[in-house]
């Protein structure tokens, strides 16, 4: 019983949160409720049993891409960026949450999907199985293969990345080994005989 | 109260999905914005991938979302990428800008 109350607890604050990100003025308070909904997801996840995909997408999306997205904000200038007009937004807002939480709760399924499996039927499978085991069984074999080819896409979005914010300065010193290398003595030293008393013209 | 099932889960990821979809279509202010709702909409898929493979007990659903976890960090990066080279070449992020 508690384990629906727990669901209907993170899929109300995930949906309010999920519309504070459109609704919010400020890029930065949509970002801050961002983080919000997916620690929500996370809490979702860990009812489900999936815990594994629960703390990445705490690590991988709280911990990298939201902060990406920090740097980029900070680094842009925010005055530059126009608020959009709220309007009648948070009337909507307030409509999509009652409803979402009325059809929630008095959701009848003609009939379930899937037969007779609710949360608490799942729950007491949660000591018996070893979630990031039996990931590691799968993706290590049957799916080696895309492991592999995820790898390449990351390491192709890195190169692309920064390749296109790389700015290549104009008045940079910089040596140039070749140019260096193969320099000749007779290219840079002449000897001159030089009398005592007079100069020497170049 | 009825105990939660499957059914429940789709709702939720479908609400999700469509305040992603509303914030890209009515918020044409700013790109980065526009790619947090697509973050939304990606969070909603994987919640929709992680259920299923519960309640199904099959755990290939969960390895569908890993993939999709990373796919969508290397989009995200790409993404921003952009948004720095137009801000470079612009001074502004705003979509009325680039038409």
């Amino acid at each position: 019983m508690y384990l629906d109350i727990l669901f209907y607890l993170f899929s109300t604050v995930l949906v309010i949160s999920s519309i504070g990100v459109i609704a919010f003025k400020n890029p930065m308070h949509s970002l801050l409720a961002l983080i919000m909904c997916f620690f929500n997801a996370a809490g979702l996840f860990i009812l489900l049993g999936a815990e594994f995909l629960a703390f990445l997408l705490i690590m991988v999306y709280v911990g990298a891409v939201v902060v990406m997205f920090i740097f980029v904000l900070m680094t842009i200038d925010l005055d530059n960026i126009t608020y959009k007009n709220l309007g009648k937004m948070p009337v909507i807002a307030l409509a999509i949450v009652i409803a979402e939480l009325v059809t929630l709760l008095m959701y009848k399924g003609s009939e379930n999907i899937v037969e007779g499996q609710t949360l608490n039927t799942l729950a007491e499978n949660y000591d018996k199985v070893n979630n990031t085991a039996v990931i590691g069984d799968v993706m290590f074999t049957t799916y080696a293969y895309p492991f592999i080819l995820i790898g390449f896409i990351l390491l192709v979005a890195m190169v692309g990345s920064i390749v296109m914010t790389f700015t290549k300065k104009k008045n940079r010193k910089q040596q140039n080994i070749h140019k260096q290398i193969h320099r000749k003595r007779e290219d840079s030293v002449e000897l001159k005989k030089v009398r005592s008393g007079s100069g020497v013209n170049f | 109260m009825v105990s939660v099932g499957l059914e429940h889960f789709h709702i939720l990821s479908f609400i999700v999905f469509a305040i992603g979809l509303v914030g890209i279509a009515f918020s044409r202010k700013n790109i980065i914005s526009i790619l947090m709702c697509l973050e939304l909409i990606l969070l909603s898929a994987n919640i929709n991938f992680v259920a299923g493979s519960a309640f199904f007990e099959n755990v290939e659903g969960q390895i569908y979302t890993f993939f999709t976890l990373s796919l969508a960090a290397a989009e995200v990066a790409i993404g921003l990428a952009l948004i720095m080279a137009l801000y470079k070449r612009t001074r502004s992020i705003e979509l009325k800008d680039i038409k």
